[in-house]
């Protein structure tokens, strides 16, 4: 316990929210951005958690906030890969460079 | 816990799984029970919310969700925007597969909207939010047939959750710095902090998260796809609602929970506002798609509703939460006028160009009319009731401090340039010939009727804005008294 901050768990946050970011920005697979989005959200719940442990009080809103996004996030990906079947059915492809019809 | 409180968001998500449910069992449901009948159900919960307001603040579970005439203001706005789409869907739900399903996803929607406006805690403003958007996502790829519709989902879904994410990382950060979520306590907490990195990593990703879901430029980049694949129902509300609702959230946020740093953060909400209103006209001028062009004018419009934003560090923030509501109701009934009009051309020749416009006074006088007072009022020309919601959100951010005369001047500069294209329009359809061979518009007395009636209120509005500038006003006190 003493071994470890809140400073290292924000930076573990830190770390996997801008993997997720770099995935998000340089993928052009539809699939690994989803992939890289819950990324995103779960370096957010480390930080949430950690930030709810270390609080002086006993505080549980972050530990509930992370079950909140956890749940919201598979949602989020349920509806994504759905519209993604659609796309996929019509054209043949989860390229999002080529997924260029409007612009 | 006061669960009575509730009664508004039960009855519309009641509602919504009674489509649902009605949609499974019978799969030959008539339409018209479902259109009208939702509409009809909507409008009077709409009456009920307003009747059985006691202008009172009442907090649910310790202020998760703060009733007071503020929320009861944006419940009555969300409640009938929504049906008046469903009312505008009549035509467009004989096309698709499962219409009890779309009337539920509107009807979720505007749930989730109703939450943002009346959430006083992060985590219930954070999953109102997504209700309202995952809604959304779903709708707007809802003719998922067509590809250009079904790749404006795709967009809008990866690139609203990219925005979640940053907006989930500043909510954290603020939750960190103050140890709390529900917005009185996080004022309290951040009015004891002096300004850190942690602070303005916190504000930048909340300015980030929301400023896309209200489409503020440099955020904006879903706005056109979206806007240009969504089927037009969704496009009308998607541009009425789910600005507002983005509005409904952040000026509480704003007005209540970062009251301490409003003026340390004003200058971001200032310089947005200013980009976001002389992008999203300058380039309105060069669309050629109706859809397109309604995108980027409605970022101009967002671009007038920041700077409401930024006044809220004014000593008075009440008039400029009042001027945000007056214009936001009043861009969203403009807006949705247009939009009817385009869905009604669009119903019958498939087109939604501008220059599909020409000789629309020939073809159809009362849809031209009605567009030409659509676009008159989004203008700001007198009245209409964009007129004087315009008038009366520039005077009071003008009136807020020095600091606002430039933005505001160039506002009206902004205003301006949206004259052109607007009257462009306007130009097409009364002086343009129509093309060869193209028809009379017929529209359906249903639409005839709701176009009537949104037009109408639209001058009524215009001529006689009391009634509405005062209940903003109520509304606007009521946030800051409950604070």
């Amino acid at each position: 316990m003493d071994a470890l901050a809140l400073q290292h768990y924000l930076l573990l946050s830190a770390g996997l929210f801008a993997v997720g970011l770099v995935g998000v920005l340089a993928k052009r697979n539809v699939v690994v951005i989803l992939m890289s989005i819950e990324l995103m959200l779960n370096g957010v719940n480390v930080a949430l958690v950690a930030f709810s442990r270390y609080s002086p009080v006993d505080e549980l809103a972050g530990h509930i906030f992370a079950i909140f996004i956890i749940t919201v996030a598979a949602a989020e990906v349920a509806i994504g890969l759905a519209i993604l079947l659609t796309i996929f059915a019509r054209r043949n492809t989860v390229d999002a460079a080529e997924i260029n019809l409007l612009k | 816990m006061n669960w009575a409180l509730l009664l508004p968001g039960y009855l519309v998500t009641g509602l919504a799984f009674g489509a649902f449910t009605l949609d499974l069992i019978v799969p030959r449901l008539s339409r018209t029970v479902l259109v009208y009948g939702g509409a009809a159900v909507m409008a009077a919960i709409a009456v009920f919310i307003i009747l059985s307001s006691d202008g009172e603040s009442s907090r649910f579970a310790g202020g998760i969700l703060i009733f007071d005439t503020y929320s009861v203001f944006f419940f009555a706005v969300f409640v009938i925007l929504a049906a008046v789409t469903i009312l505008g869907s009549s035509q467009f739900v004989s096309a698709i597969d499962s219409p009890g399903e779309f009337v539920a996803l509107l009807m979720m929607s505007a749930v989730g909207a109703m939450g943002m406006a009346a959430a006083g805690e992060l985590i219930t403003a954070y999953i109102s939010l997504e209700l309202l958007s995952f809604s959304l996502y779903i709708l707007a790829s809802y003719t998922w047939k067509e590809r250009r519709t079904n790749e404006a989902g795709m967009k809008y879904i990866l690139l609203g959750a990219i925005a979640s994410a940053f907006l989930l990382l500043g909510i954290t950060y603020i939750y960190g710095l103050t140890g709390d979520t529900r917005y009185d306590q996080v004022a309290s907490g951040l009015s004891a902090l002096s300004p850190s990195p942690g602070l303005i990593i916190a504000l930048a990703m909340l300015t980030a998260g929301l400023g896309f879901k209200v489409a503020a430029v440099p955020f904006h980049m879903w706005t056109p796809d979206v806007y240009e694949g969504a089927p037009i129902p969704i496009t009308a509300y998607l541009a009425a609602a789910s600005k507002a609702a983005g509005f409904a959230l952040l000026i509480r946020l704003v007005a209540v929970a970062l009251e301490p740093v409003a003026l340390f953060w004003d200058w971001v909400f200032i310089l947005l506002a200013v980009l976001s209103m002389m992008l999203g006209n300058l380039v309105a001028i060069l669309q050629s798609n109706l859809k397109r062009l309604m995108a980027y004018s409605s970022i101009g419009q967002v671009g007038y509703l920041l700077l409401g934003i930024a006044a809220l560090g004014a000593d008075d923030p009440t008039k400029p939460i009042a001027g945000m509501l007056l214009h936001s109701v009043s861009y969203a009934a403009s807006t949705m006028v247009a939009f009817m009009v385009l869905l009604a051309v669009w119903q019958q020749t498939g087109k939604e160009g501008v220059r599909d416009m020409a000789g629309l006074a020939r073809r159809n006088p009362f849809l031209a009319l009605a567009l030409t007072g659509a676009l008159f009022s989004l203008a700001g020309f007198p009245f209409f009731v964009g007129f004087v919601s315009k008038f009366y959100l520039f005077t009071v951010v003008a009136t807020a401090g020095a600091r606002f005369l430039v933005p505001v001047g160039i506002a009206i500069f902004a205003s301006l340039i949206s004259l052109y294209y607007y009257l462009n329009i306007v130009r097409q359809m009364y002086i343009e010939q129509p093309e060869d061979g193209a028809e009379a518009i017929r529209v359906s007395r249903t639409m005839w009727l709701l176009i009537l009636g949104l037009l109408l209120a639209i001058v009524a509005g215009g001529l006689y804005v009391r009634p509405l500038a005062e209940a903003a006003e109520s509304a606007a006190a009521s946030i800051l008294a409950g604070a």
